[in-house]
């Protein structure tokens, strides 16, 4: 067929096509109700491509549908990709108003493709509820389908599918949704997607009655305030194709229940995430052994404790067996994440995903017990240096009251050099605490090179004469360490950080961790500091000279304490990251105050000093500073919402002036 | 080894096998047709797009394949372009149509992908009317028609 001809034929069928959409064929499962072939094969093989032999696509494909002309014409997949893109706000008010074609897409996208989202009260439910009837009666009419009805006539279809929607909608205007009803069943019935969010307390959820009708659903969250038992394996069982389940209780009694039959195998279940639940271990083996192609596999804030009739019953998890299991039964897993609640005693090792999962590039440890997961903060050993360096994601947060070291910090970063995202949480860096429980001559081995060339008696002596007069010296040595350290982490572009809060305030100790991290992870683009203090607040400690990061040398050292030099603000330092796009800084406590000249260094100034080089400690002189973060984009600060927010809005205003281009953000902390 | 392909106007690129399976027709009608030398025919595809999508293709040539990962906030969904995909779709509208009705017909998901994640930046912040002159598209809605979708989804404004 001449190109010419291929246009022709193209826009004469665009506009059929338009009139002659059969949206049920959109489905994955291949499922199709109703198939209105009217017209041209092809138009209608356009719509159901996943449905089709990629034989049957490449055929279609290669007849040229969519050359190009001057007026663009997207296939309807590729527009509904692009609405995947794009934000609610610009589904509704623009795409949807370009033209009939982008509307459908639209339409198609927030139906069948889009998302759902229900809670059971009733003022946030019916704008929702609202938006989805018109939504559905929009592709009705437009299209003349109705998935709800057999009958041809466009009208009739359209009463029955508002009908059958009027029920749905007054039952949960009435406080008795669902309906039992089962009218109401083909309104709901091509649902993909479901976001349940029971904001009363309900004992017997209907929506869980409703499930079974929903064949096509795959992806499913729900979320509970009550004290109910919880059917996981009922509710697999009932929804043969979900791809996704979520539960999240806001109460930490809900039991997970596995009841069920044993032999079903939920091989499309690909997600699943449950949280603030008690559940055993014989049900999250069964988990295992019964969803074969789990990739994402979260089990947070699980309850190790509950009280029965019989009165205290604790749970305890072994994790070693659930990981070998997963490692047996689940091959296709990316990430699993065992979460326990604060109070837990059992917790596994970090070492233990890597080791058993080794293609595993994603790890989260959270609540764990900092000490027992990395027994030695200082140096990494070869087994886990192996273990670790094929890690891209770290999710690492020590218990509350266990604070974690930045040295095991330092640690993580140096094991795994191929990380990506790391955040990390409880960061303490008033070390002291953390110092006095750990014995420099037993672990003398941990120390660097020239300090473990002394002979013990020496090490010993010297710690004698030194334990009097400090905590914890290692004088000297400590240069070499980082000299012989030469590493970096260069593929890292996350960082979050948490700091332990109570009692924090900055000495110095921070900025010297904050300018190590510049240096060994110049690739940052993403930086968050939670809980960080800007306002500088002590004067410089004694023992700054123990601090493993420290680079300057004695003689400076000495003149800072000399001439009291008070710890500044911590976030120049970082000014040497050269690819930093956002910065979140969340500034916690009751004392974490913000004053206009903490974002002095966002300044900009023609006598140029470069914040972030080597300029010691002393980098908020008398001369200007130069622009730091050339490709910053947005800067927040957030803080606790009592503190005045007037003054903010001022200084934002100016510092807007000043880096045009930057998004700032000075303001209460958003929930 | 490496492939033949031809284009729209019987151009031929020579490229690497490994190149040219980032898109997963060629791959398949590879797999289909087992080692030949014969050349792929692309009849859907311009000689000047074609070397564009092989730009993108040899600078990907290393890539894993992407594990589809579905974030909740479209937003931070479209911002998430690498640089040297931002410069490479830094071009006409027509063009990037093109590629991304080429990258849709060679089945590259991940250059589709950066295509539609562009048009929605590009869709961000304009009015209906903007984008209709951008893309250079027909209105064809009727006056009452667009008043009754604006009135639908007046409810998204405030939010």
């Amino acid at each position: 067929m001449p190109k010419s001809r291929i246009r022709e034929f193209c826009e004469d069928d665009l506009l059929d096509y338009l009139n002659d959409w059969d949206f049920n064929s959109n489905s994955d499962h291949g499922v199709h109700t109703h198939q209105r072939r009217k017209g041209k094969d092809m138009i209608s093989a356009a719509t159901s491509l996943s449905s089709l032999g990629r034989r049957k696509q490449r055929k279609w494909r290669a007849q040229g549908y969519w050359a190009s002309s001057r007026q663009f014409h997207l296939p309807p997949e590729v527009l509904e990709r692009i609405c995947y893109f794009s934000s609610q706000a610009s589904l509704r008010l623009r795409i949807s108003l370009v033209c009939k074609q982008w509307r459908l897409a639209c339409l198609r996208y927030l139906w069948t493709g889009g998302v759902w989202e229900a809670t059971n009260d009733s003022t946030v439910l019916i704008d929702k509820l609202r938006s989805n009837c018109l939504t559905t009666l929009s592709i009705d009419v437009l299209t003349d389908f109705s998935p709800a009805s057999t009958l041809s006539p466009k009208s009739e279809a359209v009463r029955q599918h508002t009908m059958a929607w009027r029920a749905f909608y007054e039952a949960i205007v009435t406080q008795s949704f669902p309906a039992t009803d089962e009218s109401i069943v083909p309104a709901i019935y091509g649902l993909k997607e479901l976001r349940y969010n029971a904001v009363k307390q309900l004992n017997d959820d209907p929506i869980l009655s409703l499930l079974p009708h929903l064949g096509f659903l795959r992806r499913l969250s729900l979320e509970y305030q009550s004290n109910m038992v919880f059917p996981l394996f009922d509710i697999l069982n009932q929804c043969a194709n979900l791809k996704a389940l979520a539960f999240k209780s806001r109460t930490n009694i809900n039991r997970v229940v596995s009841s069920g039959s044993l032999h079903l195998q939920h091989r499309h279940l690909e997600e699943l995430s449950i949280s603030n639940v008690i559940i055993d271990q014989s049900a999250l083996e069964r988990i295992l052994d019964t969803c074969p192609n789990l990739t994402e596999f979260k089990a947070q804030h699980l309850n190790e404790e509950h009280y029965d009739v019989s009165g205290r019953i604790s749970l305890t998890l072994d994790f070693d067996s659930l990981y070998r299991r997963a490692a047996d039964k689940c091959p296709r897993l990316q990430w699993i994440h065992f979460m326990m609640a604060s109070r837990a005693q059992g917790v596994a090792p970090l070492h233990l995903v890597p080791l058993h999962l080794p293609w595993i590039r994603r790890m989260s440890l959270t609540n764990a017990h900092h000490r027992g997961l990395l027994s030695d903060p200082w140096t990494p050993d070869r087994e886990e240096r192996v273990l670790f360096s094929s890690l891209t994601h770290i999710e690492i947060c020590s218990l509350a009251h266990e604070k974690m070291d930045p040295r095991s910090l330092d640690k993580i970063l140096r094991c795994a050099p191929s990380l990506i995202h790391l955040s990390a949480g409880n960061v303490c860096f008033q070390l002291t605490e953390v110092r006095e429980n750990w014995d420099p001559i037993d672990d003398w081995h941990r120390w660097p090179v020239r300090m473990a060339q002394k002979t013990k008696k020496e090490r010993r002596k010297e710690h004698r004469v030194r334990s009097k007069q400090l905590k914890l010296i290692a004088k000297g040595t400590l240069a070499d360490y980082m000299m012989a350290q030469d590493w970096q982490c260069s593929h890292l572009r996350t960082l979050d950080i948490s700091v332990w809060t109570s009692n924090y305030h900055p000495t110095g100790e921070d900025q010297e961790f904050y300018r190590y991290l510049a240096q060994r992870c110049p690739a940052i683009v993403h930086l968050t500091l939670r809980s960080s203090k800007l306002q500088a607040g002590q004067q410089m400690p004694e023992r700054l000279d123990s601090w493993p990061y420290y680079r300057t040398n004695p003689q400076d050292i000495s003149a800072l304490k000399k001439n009291k030099v008070w710890a500044p603000n911590s976030i120049p330092v970082l000014g040497g990251l050269k690819h930093l796009e956002s910065l979140t800084l969340i500034v916690g406590g009751i004392d974490g105050l913000i004053l206009p000249q903490d974002f002095e260094y966002l300044k900009r100034s023609e006598g140029s000093v470069s914040i972030g080089g080597d300029q010691g400690l002393l980098t908020s002189g008398n001369q200007g500073h130069t622009v730091i973060w050339p490709r910053l984009e947005s800067f927040t600060v957030e803080y606790s919402s009592w503190i005045v927010t007037k003054a903010y809005d001022e200084l934002v205003l100016e510092l807007e002036k000043m880096r045009p281009g930057v998004a700032f953000r000075i303001g209460p902390r958003r929930k | 080894m490496p492939v033949t392909l031809t284009s729209l106007d019987n151009q031929e690129f020579k490229v690497d096998k490994e190149v040219a399976e980032r898109s997963i027709l060629i791959k398949n009608m590879i797999e289909d047709v087992g080692e030949s030398d014969a050349p792929i025919p692309l009849p859907n595809v311009s000689a000047a797009v074609l070397t564009k999508v092989i730009e993108y293709c040899e600078h990907h040539r290393n890539d894993p394949v992407q594990v589809q990962d579905e974030t909740d906030d479209p937003r931070k969904r479209s911002n998430d372009i690498e640089e040297w995909d931002m410069k490479f779709m830094q071009v006409d509208q027509e063009m990037l149509f093109e590629i991304i009705l080429a990258a849709n017909y060679l089945d590259i998901k991940p250059l589709l992908d950066v295509g539609c994640k562009t048009v929605a930046n590009i869709i961000k912040g304009k009015t209906p009317e903007e984008i209709r002159k951008a893309f250079n598209i027909v209105n064809d809605f009727t006056p009452e028609e667009e008043a009754q979708i604006k009135k639908e989804n007046e409810w998204a404004e405030d939010r």
